[in-house]
């Protein structure tokens, strides 16, 4: 294994060692296609926008800035790519507006604004999972029913475990912004992880 | 959860409302928000809009449909909101890089929790590594390799175009220059002009210094020409009429430059010898002047108003080669367009004609202008004189 950081790596790649940019895409394969198929919905289009982020990585690794960490940028541009690619599908993310609302549980409703309480809800537990494809696509399922922006932000600081000052960072967007995003992401994706336990779904 | 309908037209990414949430709040927006108003059938959706509402209708956006809807669907966006304990919790896992046995042990328990529910999301079959990963490296490289020979097709490219733009830009400095050129030139003819002036205006005020010396009379070496030829310029002062003018520089009433115009690149500014008393050849002369003829010879200021001096007679230059004169050219000084003239009252003037108004023309003798009238031709020999004190006859 290559002990180099990834940004060496970038910075090797960019004097001419063309392998170092294999290992830059063998180390950060697994995380990213996952991330990309939870982005997308779609194993297909994440494989395609994997192949279209590291091509980016390509042609912009002259730009990079060694002194930044080459993990966030990577995730930053296939984030970008993906929104790229649900555009070009057209696809446009709707609301059920009244399913959320008293048939999920997990919480309560105070002036007409529903409150996820985690403790109340069965978070998906890989070991305890009988099937984890069966899990994998409940998961997907609940992801995809978020819209695009909590489901980016969630995927984002789920993948890279930032802090939000960092993701504030890479996305460019306030701190406060970042906070409140997050939080409602992860509220609407718990309640809509609960609602699929239920079976209480299509 | 009823199916979501993913297809749209517009391809924007903003939330939006489900078909049937869509037409309960067309039709609350119908009845101007009388949910009483309102069909049974939306009724249940249309009350939970005006819940939504309420907060909105402070800030006075309701009843703009779209505007409304766009409102609500962001709303919805943000709903439902995580418990004080879990955004807390959430807060310090992630402050924690996502480790819970870094949080606080009051919300390791809720940290837990939002692991798990991370652990659910990022552990997915990632597929076959080594497939995506050489094609993801075929695509860069197909990439690269397009690029080289793009790369290679616009150097070639630029090479034809290299000479294209050499020879554009070389005809736009050649219209350039033609177009510029006449202005150029008749600039700098303007200038040689100003410069011939000043130097008559000096040949004035010297010949002004020498006649008031000299009972008036204009400057001369000789008393005559009497059958002499006085085209023979550096041939002696009994042999050439311009040693007369040289007079003017030789006892320093003028500077040789004053008597070298601009127009004559063979005139010395300065003499060869101090002992010099005449130009040494015929170009080095720059102005002809009245042919000194004995007693006959005007003065300066004199009643009779005659020519002194004028640019180089053209004709004389042809005539010393034995060459047929044009009587009507005017002087190479100035291009042909014309010549300066120096009167003995100490008038100059610009004649772009060698012929005066009163028909006299200044390169030859009347007697000659007579019989080329009568012969339509004939030469000059360098031996004629002026018809008399008024006919206007320079030479070299």
């Amino acid at each position: 294994m290559d002990p180099r950081t990834d940004e060496q790596l970038v910075e090797a790649y960019r004097t001419g060692e063309s392998d170092a940019f294999r290992t830059l895409i063998e180390r950060h394969h697994d995380d990213l296609l996952r991330f990309l198929i939870r982005l997308t919905g779609d194993r297909a289009a994440a494989d395609d926008v994997f192949q279209e982020t590291f091509l980016q990585i390509h042609l912009s690794a002259d730009s990079f800035d060694v002194d930044r960490r080459f993990r966030p940028w990577l995730f930053t541009i296939a984030a970008n790519k993906a929104r790229d690619y649900l555009r070009r599908k057209g696809r446009r993310q709707e609301m059920e507006l009244s399913a959320p609302v008293g048939r999920a549980g997990g919480g309560e409703e105070r002036g007409g604004v529903q409150f996820v309480d985690l403790m109340e809800i069965d978070v998906p537990a890989p070991d305890a999972a009988a099937d984890a494809s069966e899990r994998d696509r409940l998961v997907q399922r609940a992801l995809d029913d978020l819209p695009l922006p909590l489901r980016e932000i969630l995927l984002l600081a789920y993948f890279q475990r930032l802090s939000y000052a960092q993701i504030a960072d890479d996305l460019g967007i306030p701190l406060g912004t970042v906070k409140s995003r997050l939080h409602a992401a992860v509220a609407a994706f718990a309640r809509k992880w609960k609602a699929s336990q239920n079976g209480d779904d299509r | 959860m009823k199916d979501a309908r993913n297809a749209s037209a517009d391809g924007e990414h903003a939330p939006a409302l489900s078909a049937a949430d869509a037409a309960a709040l067309d039709a609350l927006v119908d009845a101007g928000f009388d949910l009483e108003a309102v069909a049974d059938e939306h009724r249940g959706r249309a009350e939970r809009i005006v819940a939504l509402l309420d907060p909105l209708r402070d800030a006075g956006i309701a009843g703009s449909a779209r505007l409304v809807e766009d409102t609500l669907a962001h709303a919805l966006g943000l709903e439902p909101h995580l418990c004080a304990d879990d955004a807390a919790a959430l807060d310090a896992w992630l402050e924690a890089d996502g480790d819970p046995s870094l949080v606080p042990q009051a919300m390791r328990a809720r940290a837990e929790r939002h692991r798990a529910l991370a652990d659910a999301v990022c552990h997915c079959d990632a597929g076959d590594r080594e497939a995506l990963v050489d094609r993801t490296l075929a695509l860069v490289q197909a990439t690269i390799d397009r690029d080289a020979e793009s790369l290679a097709f616009e150097r070639a490219a630029r090479r034809r175009v290299r000479f294209a733009d050499v020879a554009s830009v070389a005809a736009v400095l050649l219209i350039g220059a033609s177009v510029l050129w006449p202005v150029l030139s008749s600039v700098r003819d303007q200038a040689r002009r100003i410069a011939c002036a000043a130097n008559l205006h000096g040949a004035a005020n010297a010949m002004s210094g020498y006649a008031s010396l000299n009972q008036n009379a204009l400057p001369m070496v000789t008393a005559s020409y009497g059958g002499g030829t006085w085209w023979n310029v550096g041939k002696g002062p009994d042999r050439s009429n311009s040693a007369n003018l040289y007079t003017l520089a030789r006892e320093k009433y003028l500077s040789l430059s004053s008597l070298a115009c601009p127009g004559n690149p063979n005139a010395p500014t300065v003499p060869a010898s101090p002992e010099d008393r005449d130009w040494r050849t015929l170009d080095e002369v720059s102005y002809s002047y009245r042919v000194i003829s004995g007693p006959q010879t005007p003065r300066w200021l004199d009643r009779t108003r005659v020519l002194v001096m004028a640019d180089r007679s053209p004709v004389v230059q042809r005539a010393v080669r034995g060459e047929r004169v044009n009587p009507e050219a005017s002087t190479p000084n100035h291009g042909g367009r014309g010549q300066h003239l120096l009167f003995n009252d100490g008038a100059t003037e610009w004649h772009a004609s060698p012929v005066l108004p009163n028909g006299d023309n200044i390169w030859l003798p009347r007697s000659l202008e007579r019989v080329l009238h009568q012969l339509s031709g004939g030469r000059l020999t360098g031996r004629e004189l002026p018809d008399g004190p008024d006919d206007a006859f320079v030479g070299p």
